[in-house]
């Protein structure tokens, strides 16, 4: 058995068990997936068309049910053993300059291993969109060198870019109904047929679009569009996937939720991908992301597991307290109250204040004088270790 | 079930879902037969099948141009909606070489409705004229004439017979006399010329005059070669023994026969055949009198004042056109002519379409407004050229080798992909006249200049056999060169990859 595997079985019971079925589902589906086995597939879509035909089941009913279906998983087992996370993209050096604005992209130096995601975060037109266009091989970089290890013959640029997807930010329309548009994706990744149809219920159900599957692109939201896209884009099996703000269509719940099945589907045992994602939406990438690459007029800085190694010319001041604060209180009560632990800065930036203390400040000291001074907190984020802190002018 | 047949061929094969051919080509059949079934239920009958001309097809041509156009269109809107190229789908190498195919097929199928049309009508023709025997009908027609008036000229002495032999003699002697030839020969060429001179003014002073000895014409004539009818000088001789001996029962025979084939064809007339014997032994010499009308309403617009014109009429204009009906129809249209425009026409427009498909928009159009510019500086400069038929294909030959050559070298070299992409346009949209315009570079060079030879009183040198070989096959070439096109295709579905794989900048 495999232990990886073994895991996911057990988080799915446990999903269950505790009653948060809607991740449950999802899980089970992940789980289903890395079988690859047509009749796993067929039993997981019978077992949603079950769900959406008996609404009000009992839920030790489901229970047995989904008992049922992971003793299936298990006993299929994944269809390739879990492998140690490959590198697949290195970048060295790499810079860009476009002719016409002379704006630049400098000095771009990382890696990218499978099963890891990187956040892209900076404000517009600091060369996000560049990066990526860069990363998908969509620009050609003056110097430097982007390496993708997947890639077995180098000079059929065409096969690379077959694993190297990017979707941009505005998705092209597509025609005839969602689920057609799935049937058609796969045979030219050697699914055909009956295959297909599991595939494309599968991932159908996995990304909550069942619904949907026989509408078109008009009768969808842009939401769901966005869902369809990333749906055809993994029934692709990429290598790298580069997504140029994912998250612009889509609801709070709903960006949360993609960002975490994600997070989980990149994190396959039999099909593993590396991500590279940009957005605004700072604080939800930071939650998926393995590394922020935050970019300041064409200059990267990186983060790693809360550890900076910046470069280039953003100031990294990392040696201290920030948080961000909304209340009703003036900028002059929160002075009053907050130097007397030592305040170096207070901003005030779109209803929100930016407060710097010493690294000595602790949180505990800081809600302490809070309450001292009566300072209600609508809004409260420690964001000393977040790559918001960059967007302080 | 067609929706489960959809379904089928979307999950098994997204190339030809995706190309609609299993819709459009048997839409594209169905609408052959229709209009195979519309040509062949046409109401022809042999004495009508005057009526039945060529521009009549007008209208049909149209419509099938229309239906064409709009099935071609209905098709696009289909076609055009998903490329799996441009998407970067894991497709094979030889994925879009199929996919050009089959827009090929799909060209070829849609554009040759009015064809169907008119195969359909010439098999019913074939079946209302079954029991013709041209031949025969052709040798009747033409043998009566001698003895039938339409057109005085064509009963000239000048265009009798003897005359047409002695303006042949006459050629022949004057080439033999500027060929080197030995003196005794030289004065035999000479008397004999002169001789035939002499002849010739003999008849000058019979100037004009018209007998019915004089005819000398096949007046059916068919061109096929396949159909043998009798010759000029064959009919004049049988013409002649029956003028001349008196055969008054034999060409009253043979004019009723030519009645009989009127009837048989639905040809007006009102020739009286024992009238017309007389007529044609009115003196001694045969003179030609009265002058029949070819049409009841327009007399033919003879020459000469001392002729009349006769009260009895034929339309000979209508016969002459359900008896050429009859042969074309029995010849058919199939020929490798008529196959090598629409395979051109099919792969012209498979090639535009295809680039579409495969390149941008943006260098697509560039690539058209391009190739305007491009027309109108190759025409000015060819202006300073001599020998325009030999400059032009040198210098499109040349513009589209260096076109080739920094189409490959941006593409392999990852330069600007704009240029690269209305490069790599014109290369393909130019690929069909690569060879055709090499053969007429070598055909146009190897051209006997027998303008110079005559000025020098010499007889045109032989063609290079290159030069004869060419001329007799173009066909050949063009056929090849179709062949030719569609395995150079497999080098653009190549380069048009790598293109597309190319960085934007």
């Amino acid at each position: 058995m495999n232990p990886a595997f073994e895991t996911h079985l057990q988080e799915v019971h446990s999903h269950y068990q505790s009653g948060d079925a809607f991740l449950g589902l999802r899980r089970l589906t992940d789980c289903a997936f890395e079988t690859q086995n047509p009749e796993v597939f067929r039993k997981t879509i019978a077992f949603y068309e079950w769900l959406e035909t008996y609404t009000d089941v009992d839920k030790q009913e489901v229970l047995l049910k989904v008992n049922h279906l992971l003793e299936t998983i298990r006993n299929a087992g994944p269809k390739a053993g879990h492998k140690e996370n490959a590198k697949i993209l290195s970048v060295q050096k790499v810079t860009k300059t476009y002719l016409k604005s002379g704006f630049k992209i400098k000095d771009l130096n990382f890696e990218l291993n499978e099963r890891q995601i990187t956040g892209l975060v900076g404000e517009n037109g600091n060369g996000k969109t560049t990066l990526l266009r860069l990363l998908a091989a969509e620009l050609k970089p003056d110097n430097g060198l982007i390496n993708y290890s997947f890639a077995k013959d180098t000079a059929d640029t065409y096969e690379l870019k077959t694993k190297l997807i990017y979707i941009e930010q505005r998705i092209p329309r597509w025609y005839g109904t969602l689920m057609d548009n799935l049937h058609f994706v796969l045979p030219y990744y050697g699914i055909k047929g009956e295959d297909g149809h599991l595939w494309a219920d599968m991932m159908i159900a996995r990304l909550g679009l069942r619904p949907y599957r026989h509408l078109t692109w008009n009768r969808i939201s842009s939401g769901y569009r966005t869902r369809f896209e990333l749906a055809k884009t993994l029934l692709r099996k990429p290598k790298i996937l580069l997504l140029d703000e994912p998250l612009a269509n889509l609801d709070i719940l709903s960006q949360q939720t993609i960002l975490q099945d994600l997070k989980f589907m990149a994190n396959s045992i039999t099909a593993p991908f590396g991500m590279i994602l940009s957005s605004q939406h700072i604080y939800e990438v930071e939650k998926v992301s393995d590394t922020i690459i935050f970019i300041k007029n064409g200059v990267p800085q990186y983060q790693t597991n809360n550890t900076e190694y910046a470069t280039g010319n953003v100031d990294s001041n990392h040696n201290e307290l920030i948080v961000e604060l909304e209340t009703s209180a003036t900028r002059e009560v929160l002075a009053s109250a907050f130097n007397t632990i030592g305040v170096t800065k207070i901003q005030y930036n779109g209803g929100v204040f930016l407060l710097h203390f010493p690294a000595t400040v602790s949180i505990g000291l800081l809600l302490e004088t809070m309450a001292k001074n009566n300072i209600t907190p609508n809004y409260f984020r420690n964001i000393s270790n977040s790559s918001r802190r960059f967007f302080i002018n | 079930m067609l929706k489960k047949f959809n379904q089928k061929l979307i999950s098994n094969n997204p190339l030809l879902w995706n190309t609609r051919v299993a819709l459009i080509i048997p839409a594209a059949l169905i609408i052959h037969v229709l209009f195979y079934i519309a040509g062949f239920l046409q109401p022809i009958k042999l004495t009508e099948l005057w009526v039945y001309h060529y521009y009549k097809m007008e209208g049909v041509i149209i419509f099938s141009v229309l239906i064409s156009a709009l099935m071609i269109i209905g098709w696009l809107t289909l076609y055009l909606r998903n490329n799996p190229f441009k998407s970067f789908y894991t497709i094979g190498k030889t994925y879009l070489y199929y996919e050009f195919l089959l827009i090929f097929v799909v060209f070829l199928s849609t554009s040759t409705f009015f064809l169907t049309y008119k195969q359909g009508l010439y098999n019913r023709i074939d079946i209302v004229t079954k029991d013709v025997v041209l031949e025969e009908d052709a040798n009747d027609i033409n043998l009566a004439m001698h003895f039938m008036a339409f057109d005085a000229s064509d009963f000239d002495i000048r265009y009798s017979c003897d005359s047409l032999r002695a303006d042949y003699l006459r050629d022949s002697l004057e080439l033999l006399s500027k060929k080197n030839m030995p003196q005794d020969a030289q004065d035999s060429i000479a008397a004999a010329m002169a001789e035939l001179e002499a002849t010739y003014q003999a008849v000058d002073t019979v100037e004009y005059e018209k007998s019915y000895l004089h005819y000398c014409k096949q007046y059916i004539k068919f061109y096929s070669g396949s159909i043998h009818i009798k010759h000029e000088y064959e009919l004049d001789a049988i013409a002649q023994r029956w003028l001349l001996n008196g055969r008054k029962d034999s060409i009253t025979m043979q004019i009723n026969k030519f009645i009989a084939l009127c009837r048989k064809y639905g040809i007006s007339n009102s020739i009286n055949a024992e009238r017309q014997v007389d007529e044609c032994f009115n003196d001694k010499r045969h003179t030609v009198l009265n002058i029949l009308s070819s049409s009841d309403a327009y007399p033919a617009d003879n020459e000469k004042v001392n002729i009349r014109y006769s009260s009895y009429f034929a339309n000979t204009y209508n016969l002459t056109q359900s008896i050429e009906k009859v042969e074309t129809v029995r010849l058919g249209f199939w020929n490798a002519e008529v196959l090598i425009i629409i395979l051109y026409y099919s792969l012209g427009m498979a090639i535009i379409l295809f680039s579409f498909r495969t390149t941008r928009l943006k260098q697509w159009f560039m690539a058209i407004i391009g190739i305007g510019l491009l027309s109108v500086l190759v025409s000015l400069v060819v202006l300073g050229f001599h020998n325009e038929e030999q400059a032009i294909p040198a210098l499109l030959l040349t513009i589209w080798v260096v076109v080739l050559f920094f189409a490959l070298r941006f593409i392999y070299k990852q330069g600007p992909k704009t240029i690269s992409g209305i490069f790599l346009n014109w290369v393909f949209w130019f690929i069909p006249f690569v060879v055709p315009l090499v053969f007429v570079m070598i055909y146009e060079a190897t051209d006997t200049d027998c303008y110079e030879a005559y000025q020098q009183g010499l007889p045109c040198p032989p063609d290079a056999p290159i030069h004869t070989w060419i001329g007799h096959n173009w066909d050949i070439i063009n056929g090849s060169n179709i062949l030719l096109v569609l395995v150079l295709l497999l080098v653009y579905v190549g380069l048009v990859r790598k293109w597309q794989a190319n960085p934007e900048e």
